[in-house]
């Protein structure tokens, strides 16, 4: 596609909202939509379900993450040993 | 004749201008005191940026805490004094050692925490001192607090959340209905003579003092209320 290359999920707006928004939506949109890596199984089947919750859809495992990436910079990397 | 101003319609009440607490999970507050949970589910909250966890103790009582980054389903928190410094757990700002991410504190022993409860939010524990401990809040602000308060390790969940921007009017109007606040919000020069004391004129003015006194009739109190000073900074 093209057609969708640059503007990606920002399509929708049309020229609508300027250039640098329409940017800052489909960066972190792009990083909304993305299968991450599952940190108990390791599959790369993480999926958001709502503002900051993430699951798993191979081991079911559900967590707290950021808003729109299961892991922020800002926060300790460090998880919870589960034994 | 005035009419009615916003400010008085929203204090009377009605459901158009109140928050929708029966659409929401409920309170999150620290744990108990002391003991082991086990945290059985997490939910967002409408109206809050953080999403919620739901923790279980072995006698099936439930509550709801502010879930930390990194917290899972099936977790163990622990609280009280020898508690583990791990996310999610509560200790006595005491027994937390000087630099870690804290979130959920307690401005007074037992109030179930009052600083610190955005998304993406943490507090930095800076010193500790006898009958008073140093606590670098998310503004930068610098509080000494009592040793006793209490918070909860690692930093809240949700942070990021203001990297996507809003795009469109009726998306930030939503946000706000979520929380029961009035938007668009019109200001007051905007107005015409009749809905506010500042509207009207030829041109967009307040047209007199915006300074009032903290006793002024309602109708009459706004603008700067009860201003200490006024002018630029």
């Amino acid at each position: 596609m093209p057609r969708t290359k640059k503007v990606a999920a920002s399509g929708k707006f049309g020229p609508r909202y300027g250039f640098t928004l329409r940017r800052q939506y489909a960066e972190v949109d792009a990083k909304v939509r993305q299968q991450y890596q599952c940190p108990t199984c390791g599959a790369v089947k993480v999926k958001r379900v709502s503002t900051a919750i993430w699951e798993c859809r191979r081991c079911g495992a559900k967590f707290a993450g950021g808003a729109y990436i299961p892991v922020t910079a800002g926060a300790q990397p460090k998880s919870k040993g589960v034994a | 004749m005035g009419k009615h101003l916003r400010l008085q319609r929203l204090g009377s009440g009605s459901p158009t201008y109140r928050s929708k607490p029966w659409r929401r999970c409920g309170a999150a507050k620290l744990p108990l005191e002391e003991g082991e949970a086990t945290v059985v589910d997490i939910l967002h909250d409408p109206g809050r940026g953080a999403p919620v966890a739901k923790i279980r103790y072995s006698n099936d009582e439930e509550r709801l805490v502010l879930a930390p980054e990194g917290i899972k389903v099936g977790d163990k928190i622990l609280a009280g004094i020898s508690a583990p410094i791990e996310p999610g757990n509560t200790l006595p700002l005491s027994e937390i050692p000087e630099g870690t991410l804290i979130h959920n504190i307690e401005a007074q022993p037992g109030d179930g925490g009052k600083f610190t409860r955005a998304s993406g939010a943490y507090s930095i524990l800076i010193a500790h001192d006898v009958g008073r401990t140093t606590v670098q809040l998310p503004s930068g602000e610098i509080k000494d607090l009592n040793p006793r308060c209490r918070a909860t390790i690692g930093v809240v969940a949700g942070g990021g959340r203001l990297d996507k921007p809003f795009m469109k009017a009726g998306k930030r109007f939503h946000h706000f209905l979520g929380k029961g606040k009035w938007y668009p919000r019109v200001r007051g020069v905007a107005m015409n003579m009749v809905d506010h004391p500042f509207g009207g004129g030829r041109r967009k003015h307040a047209g007199r003092p915006k300074t009032v006194a903290r006793g002024a009739p309602p109708g009459q109190k706004v603008g700067l209320i009860a201003a200490r000073r006024t002018g630029k900074r």
